[in-house]
This record gives C-alpha cells, sequence and structure tokens, in this order.
C-alpha cells in the first residue's frame, strides 16, 4: 500500500435541496492508486468526483489533496495544479486546432517555454494526436476528442487525475485505447480516480475500488480483498455426450456446491470451492469415467458480476 | 482553414499567452484570415462612405451659400470680398470629428458590450467556463482577458479608423491633447460598460442568449436618451456621467463664441451649467473629465467586486453583505451630489428633485435586493447547519450572520444599507421649506418600508421549491411594483381622488404624499409595517422548517399520524 495520502475528504456532504447527494464520506486515496468508483445512477459519484476537482463546494466537510486543505471561495491556484479533471460530457473549443488548444491550457496552468512546447509534443504523442495537431478541434472523432480531453486534464502533469466515465460512448477500440492512456498514466505516478459503468475495464486498471450508493461510500477495499471476499470461482464445462454422467461425477465432489446446466448448449456452470489440484482432480475423473470434454475452464466471478448479484445496491435515478 | 500564419504574430501572441492566456486564446480564435479582411474591408469602407455621406451635405456642393437664408444661418462657407465663396474647411473636418467621434463610441460600446455578453453567455451555457475557473489563473486574469480580447475585431476596426479621427480632429484644430482628453473618457466608459458587460453575460444565462440583445439595446437607448436632454439639476444628471459624449462640447469648442453656430452631434452645450455639490464641474473640459473618469472608474471598480466572486462561484450571491453597505454609500454619494446643485426655491424645482432622489433610491435599492440575494441552496443550508442558535453565543453569531454572511438572509442587511441611504437624504430634504420636507420625509419613509416589504416577499417566495428561479426572482419583485399601480389606474384612483392612500403602496408615494390627511397616512404607515411583521415571522418560519434535520421531520410527521 502507498504510504502518502494524496486525497482525504473528512465528513463530506453536499444536499441539493433535500436531497443529501454525498452524505458525511470519509475517503482517503494512496498516492499512485487507481480508485475506481462504481455504484448505479444517482449514488453521488459525479457529485464527490465534482467537489473533489472544485467544480462544486461542499455543503459541509473538508477535502485535503496532499494534506493541504481545499479553502472554499478561494482560488486554491498551487491546489489546482495538483488536479486533473475529465467530466464524462465536456466541452472543446471548436474554433482552435487540436495544437492552439492544448497550448491555451497550457498557459492557463503557467507552464512556461521551452518546457512547454516539450510537454505539448510529449502529449500529443501519448494521446497519439501528433498528426492531427494542426486539425481543427471540430474535425476529430469523438475517439480523438476523448484522448485530447484527456491531454487537456494532463498538459500541467497533475498528481491526481480525476476522470468521470471517461469510456461512455466510446466504441471498444477506443476503449482499450483509453484503458492503455489509463496504463501509462499509472505507471508515471498518477493517482486517479475513476468513475465508470463498464466495470470490466475498472478491473483492470484499478488498484481498489469503492462502491457509492445514495450518497454513501459502502465499500472501499482492494479489489485483491474484494475478490477474495465475494468472489466464487466457477467451473465451466462442455461435452459431446451425455450430461448426466457429468452430474453424477459433479455430485461425488466435494468441491463442487452446486451447478446450472444449459442443455441447449451441453454446458455446465458448477460453483466450484477448490484449489487449482481439486479442479486437475475433476477433470482427471471426468477423463478416466471417457466423458467426451472438450472445455474445461476455471473463471472468477468478475467484478461486474459481483456488483450486480452480491451487493444489494439500491439504484435511485 | 483559413489561418492567418504570421509567425510574426503567433510570437506575440505566445509572449502575450505568458502575461494572459485569455487574451492570447481570444485572440487565437479570432485571427483568422476571413475575419481579419473582413473588418479591415468593413472598416474602410465605412470611413470612406462617411466621408462621401459629410460631403455631399456641404452646403457649397448643394449651391446652398450663395442664398440670402444662407448669409443667416451661417453654414460651413465663408464668403471672402463680394464674389468668392470657400468652403470653411475647418467647420467641416469639425462635423467629421464630431459625427465620427460618436460613430467610434457607438461601435466601441454598444458592438463591444454585445460580443462581451454574447461570448460570456455561450461559454456559460456550453460549460467551458467551467473549466477555465478550474485552472489556477485568478477570475481577474481571465476576465480581463476576455474584456481586451473578446471584442479584438472592433478594435482592429477601430484602430484603422484613428488615422481619419487624428486626422479630422487636426484639420479642424482641435489641439491633440484635447481629441486624447475625449479617447481617454470613451476608454474609460469601455472599462466601465464592458464590466457591465462581463456581469450580464455570468448572470443573465436564463435568457438563452437575448441578454445580448437586451444589454447592448439597454446601453444604447442610454446613450442615445443623453443625446438632447437638458440638465434637470438633480440626480438625473448623474447620468451625464455615463456618456463619454459629455466631453464633445469641449473638445469640438461649441463654446466658443467666435465659432459658426454649426449643431454638432450630441451637443451637449448646457453641461456648462454642470453641478455635483455645487462644485461647477461644467465649467471647464478638464473638470468634467476628470469627474467622468473619477465616476466611470469608481463604478467600473464597483462591478469588478461581484464578477470574481460569480465566476469562481456561480452559485454565491453577487455581492457581500459588507460590500452593499460600501456600495450604497458610494451610491448616495454620487447621486445626491448633483440634487444638491446651487439651490433653487422653486417648488416644483424641488418636488422634482425630491421625486428624482426618491426614484432613483427605490430602483438601487431593487438592484440591491438582487445583488444581494443568496441561493435557495445557501439559505436552506445556513438554516439547517447554522440558522439554530440557542445560546447566547449562538444568537450572537445569528445577528453576526445576518449583518455579513453572504449565505444568510438579506432584510437585515437591507434595513441596514437603507438606513445608510436614508439618513443622508434626510438630512438634504430638512434643509427645504417645511411643508416640502416634511412630504419628502414622508414619501422616503414609505419608500424605504416598502423596499423592505419586497425584500421579505421576494425571499418568502424564493424560499420555496420552484424551478425558473430566475423567472421568479424578476416576477416577485417587478409584479409588486407593476400590479398595484396597474389597478390603481385600471379603477381610475390618481392623485386628489378617493382612495388615493392607496398609492401609497406604490413606489409613487412622493406623488400623493402632501394630499393626503395625516390619518390616512399613518394608517398606511401601520399596514406597512403590518405586512412587514408578517412576512419576517413568514420567512422566519419558513427558515425554521429548513433547519429541521431529516429525523426531526420524521419525527414530527411521526408524531402528527398518531394525532390523525
Amino acid at each position: 500500500m502507498p504510504s502518502e495520502i494524496a486525497v482525504r475528504t473528512q465528513g463530506l456532504t453536499k444536499r441539493f435541496g433535500r436531497h443529501v447527494a454525498v452524505n458525511d464520506l470519509d475517503l482517503e486515496i494512496g498516492s499512485g492508486e487507481v480508485f475506481g468508483l462504481i455504484g448505479p445512477n444517482g449514488a453521488g459519484k459525479t457529485t464527490l468526483i465534482r467537489m473533489l476537482a472544485t467544480a462544486e463546494q461542499p455543503t459541509l466537510g473538508d477535502i485535503y489533496i496532499r494534506g493541504q486543505l481545499l479553502e472554499r471561495n478561494q482560488t486554491n491556484a498551487d491546489l489546482k495544479r495538483l488536479i486533473g479533471y475529465l467530466p464524462d460530457d465536456f466541452p472543446l473549443y471548436e474554433d482552435l486546432t487540436v495544437w492552439e488548444y492544448l497550448n491555451y491550457f497550457a498557459h492557463l496552468y503557467q507552464l512556461r517555454q521551452p518546457r512547454r512546447r516539450q510537454r505539448l509534443f510529449d502529449v500529443l504523442e501519448l494521446v497519439q494526436l501528433t498528426h492531427k495537431r494542426r486539425s481543427s478541434v471540430a474535425s476529430l472523432s469523438r475517439g480523438m476528442k476523448q484522448r485530447l480531453g484527456l491531454a487537456r486534464t494532463i498538459i500541467h502533469e497533475p498528481i491526481l487525475l480525476l476522470l468521470d466515465e471517461p469510456v461512455s460512448g466510446l466504441d471498444p477500440l477506443a476503449r482499450v485505447q483509453f484503458r492503455e492512456l489509463i496504463d501509462i498514466l499509472r505507471e508515471a505516478g498518477m493517482t486517479i480516480l475513476i468513475s465508470s459503468h463498464i466495470l470490466s475495464d475498472l478491473a483492470e486498471i484499478c488498484t481498489s475500488v469503492g462502491i457509492m450508493e445514495l450518497g454513501y461510500l459502502v465499500e472501499k477495499t482492494t479489489l485483491q480483498q474484494l475478490y477474495q471476499a465475494l468472489s466464487q470461482q466457477q467451473i465451466q464445462i462442455a461435452t459431446l455426450g451425455d450430461l448426466q454422467p457429468v452430474e453424477q461425477l459433479l455430485g461425488q465432489c466435494p468441491h463442487i456446491k452446486s451447478w446450472q446446466v444449459d442443455p441447449t448448449t451441453k454446458q455446465i456452470k458448477a460453483q466450484f470451492q477448490g484449489n487449482q489440484e481439486a479442479a486437475a482432480a475433476l477433470l482427471r475423473s471426468l477423463l478416466a469415467a471417457e466423458i467426451p470434454i472438450y472445455n474445461f475452464q476455471c473463471i472468477q466471478e468478475d467484478l461486474e458480476a459481483i456488483f450486480l448479484d452480491k451487493l444489494d445496491h439500491k439504484q435511485v435515478s | 482553414m483559413g489561418n492567418v500564419r504570421f509567425s510574426l504574430v503567433s510570437r506575440g501572441v505566445e509572449t502575450l499567452g505568458d502575461w494572459n492566456p485569455q487574451l492570447m486564446r481570444e485572440i487565437q480564435g479570432r485571427l483568422k484570415l476571413r475575419s481579419v479582411f473582413l473588418t479591415v474591408l468593413f472598416s474602410l469602407v465605412s470611413q470612406g462612405l462617411f466621408l462621401f455621406w459629410r460631403y455631399r451635405t456641404l452646403d457649397i456642393r448643394l449651391g446652398r451659400c450663395e442664398t440670402a437664408e444662407y448669409q443667416k444661418t451661417g453654414k460651413d462657407c465663408v464668403q471672402t470680398g463680394t464674389h468668392y465663396i470657400l468652403v470653411n474647411w475647418p467647420e467641416w473636418w469639425l462635423q467629421v470629428f464630431a459625427w465620427g467621434s460618436i460613430f467610434l463610441m457607438f461601435g466601441l460600446v454598444v458592438g463591444g458590450t454585445f460580443m462581451l455578453i454574447n461570448d460570456l453567455s455561450r461559454e456559460d451555457r456550453q460549460g467551458t467556463l467551467t473549466f477555465i475557473s478550474l485552472s489556477p489563473q485568478t477570475a481577474q486574469t481571465i476576465l480581463l482577458g476576455k474584456m481586451l480580447g473578446v471584442p479584438f475585431l472592433i478594435y482592429l476596426a477601430v484602430l484603422l479608423a484613428l488615422p481619419l479621427h487624428y486626422a479630422a480632429g487636426l484639420a479642424a484644430q482641435i489641439p491633440a491633447v484635447k481629441i486624447f482628453s475625449f479617447d481617454l473618457l470613451l476608454l474609460a466608459s469601455c472599462l466601465f460598460y464592458y464590466s457591465l458587460a462581463l456581469l450580464l453575460g455570468l448572470v443573465g444565462n436564463w435568457l438563452n442568449g437575448f441578454q445580448s440583445w437586451l444589454g447592448s439595446a439597454g446601453i444604447l437607448m442610454l446613450l442615445l436618451l443623453l443625446k438632447n436632454n437638458s440638465l434637470t439639476k438633480s440626480s438625473a444628471d448623474w447620468l451625464f456621467a455615463f456618456s463619454p459624449s459629455v466631453m464633445l462640447p469641449y473638445v469640438a469648442r461649441s463654446f466658443d463664441v467666435n465659432r459658426y453656430v454649426v449643431a454638432l452631434p450630441f451637443d451637449h452645450r448646457n453641461i456648462v451649467a454642470w453641478q455635483w455639490f455645487t462644485v461647477p464641474i461644467g465649467s471647464s473640459g478638464f473638470l468634467v473629465l476628470l469627474f467622468a473618469l473619477a465616476n466611470f472608474g469608481l463604478w467600473a471598480w464597483w462591478l469588478w467586486q461581484p464578477l470574481p466572486r460569480r465566476f469562481r462561484n456561480p452559485t454565491v450571491s453577487l455581492l457581500g453583505k459588507k460590500q452593499s453597505y460600501w456600495a450604497t454609500a458610494c451610491f448616495i454619494l454620487c447621486s445626491l451630489g448633483f440634487s444638491m446643485a446651487t439651490p433653487s426655491s422653486a417648488a416644483g424645482n424641488l418636488d422634482l428633485k425630491m421625486a428624482v432622489v426618491i426614484m432613483a433610491h427605490f430602483l438601487w435599492f431593487l438592484l440591491m435586493i438582487v445583488l444581494l440575494l443568496p441561493q435557495h441552496q445557501a439559505l436552506e443550508d445556513w438554516a439547517r447547519f447554522r440558522g439554530h442558535y440557542r445560546s447566547a453565543k449562538g444568537r450572537m453569531q445569528r445577528v453576526n450572520d445576518l449583518l455579513w454572511a453572504d449565505n444568510s438572509p438579506t432584510w437585515v442587511a437591507i434595513a441596514i444599507n437603507l438606513a445608510i441611504a436614508d439618513i443622508p437624504i434626510m438630512a438634504w430634504m430638512l434643509s427645504f421649506p417645511e411643508q416640502e420636507h416634511v412630504a419628502g420625509v414622508m414619501g422616503l419613509l414609505f419608500n424605504s418600508t416598502l423596499i423592505l416589504i419586497f425584500t421579505l416577499f421576494n425571499q418568502v417566495m424564493l424560499l420555496r421549491s420552484i424551478s425558473h428561479r430566475n423567472l421568479w426572482v424578476t416576477a416577485t419583485l417587478v409584479g409588486p411594483m407593476i400590479l398595484p399601480t396597474l389597478l390603481l389606474i385600471i379603477f381610475g384612483v390618481g392623485p386628489g381622488q378617493g382612495g388615493a392612500s392607496l398609492i401609497l403602496l406604490t413606489p409613487l408615494s412622493i406623488a400623493v404624499i402632501k394630499d393626503i390627511s395625516v390619518i390616512s397616512a399613518l394608517q398606511m404607515f401601520v399596514l406597512h409595517l403590518g405586512m412587514i411583521a408578517g412576512l419576517t415571522w413568514q420567512l422566519n418560519h419558513q427558515l425554521k422548517r429548513f433547519g429541521e434535520s431529516s429525523t426531526q421531520r420524521l419525527l414530527q410527521r411521526n408524531v402528527q399520524t398518531e394525532q390523525g
């Protein structure tokens, strides 16, 4: 676990009328962590991220970035230099070229020459838009615009990156490219807080996750601990022959709790609690019984399944 | 693409960006070949057409110089000897200079404000402004960049017109320093009106883009309104200090007795009698320049108080309570000064002076109600988390909040502002004959209680959960102001008629106060106080409800259910 705390919130609360969007939230994210924020719509993820990005004022509570308090109604110039924020739907200046757009933000974040020029080239290369630097922002595809948005967010080398649904609306290829970019930024040592509905993406890039519901942070743990606590191992078996002998053998196996049969594809999905040796022994017994097995696969329940099946979440919108 | 790629310009723009990134962005967005070409073309063609228009009106060209009538009216021809008639070119150039200056004024002020309001409201609607506000740049840097950069093409067009402006002025035998003094005042007026435009752009997005037309048309009307108006020796004379054209008669030698009498546009010839606290500022061009510069500077400074607040946090009230006290003091100082021009003994003049002061007072406080108005959420949070003060220390904190905190209800602050404004106005009124000053003081009192009623009514209404909040703000302020007046007109109630005391429920109380008996006036005053008490109770009740926690509400509901 990283020792330094990048973000800390204390009793953070945001109310909209009588509705409490974020409720007395205490959160700590260590430096270098990639923290995934998951939860149903209206759980308060976006409000939390907006408050951390200084785009929204909390009703109550404090936010500390690297131990420094974010003051209300102040410019907070030093702290703003440490934060990069990319919301899900961000507007761009379509009258500027890609270079002019990034150059403008580099100036806004007080980057000076010659570092500014170098940083612009570095960031453009990172988001693979070097060849588009003279193109008008209006002419970019959605994926390119998303990468340009990310480039704008990291132009000033923030230590904390806040990404709100960054891959929503992107095609699978653009999503993969975006995920790779996040990997590079993680390696560069940035602390990243990312919210997404595409939990498979989060599972691949996050070191820890927080689950929000009705404004509360109901769970905060490392991904490893979450899998250990809530994820079940399954074995998927497919046969060319009858399913009955397979079920018979599964019934004899002490590590199998239950199973579901799909008669059309002749596949069985069994809940398995043993280790790798026990799985090998099961496979051996199936083969010894001369069952024509053509698929035997150990699979772990993913983040999406855990979120949907194991957590009693409340959809609020 | 069509972008201008002058490397020298680009390098200059980059250097500019280090000083003000927003200015760089605005210039880069506008420095396109097509826009620059069209601007240059527009400026040059307009100047050509303008000169042609002035040339066409030359008397000698129209053959009017030889007529007998001409000798009486004395236009731009000079007769030398018995046969030779020459064009009085300095006079012609003076006309060109004066008209050119007016066009420059309208182009810069009205065009610039339109562009600024439009640009800011567009950015606000698109949400791009949020990203800029998340950067470490100060609000001042960003807004100054907007002010200097958004009207960039107008500046370019004006820059191209400056040679003609100076050439015309010099040809009209106006010293360069005088031309420069007019230009300086024009720049100061731009600072003021552009600051106003920035504020309108930031607060008016609920008008869906209409605010740019509304704002610039309002400013255009104000500048046009001052075209022919003569001095009233009342607070209304202050308006002249908001038009750079006030300097034109001094620059264009309107008071020169040797000059041919030719009507110049915006020739505020009577401005010579302009007074402020009996100081004859109109007696010299230098004093007018100094006063107008100070006036624009002061009020531009005041406009820059809400600008950074609103830019950083769109939910905060436009003006802090402490700031409002100082702003009201400045307003009274500026406006009352013009009513203190050399006293006139004529009762009619006193009535006009008082009516203008009271109406200006009323309009200022309508503005104050809007400027101080906290957001619904801020009031609710204040009531929820800080509104409960049971201990003595807590009660002190509550009073402190009501006096100084931005998110607390505003009626106490409005009452203090009323005291700040009313004391000097009353002191001024007491210098009038007894009958006049009693009427004035009564009118002011009715006006002040009416403002308190408006404030409380506005706050009570806005504490409800409503959508289209800005429309409600307008409705709750304009409605109570216009509706009673309208009803009285419909029912034919006027001064000197039965039921005239009902006019005391409108902002026009000063018009009838002399005709109403003391008993009727007292009854209406008690009615005002009753309304204030009722609305205060209602407001406190609402705040108390908002201050309850969810548990308190839940328990209360359970008790009610059990009782039911």
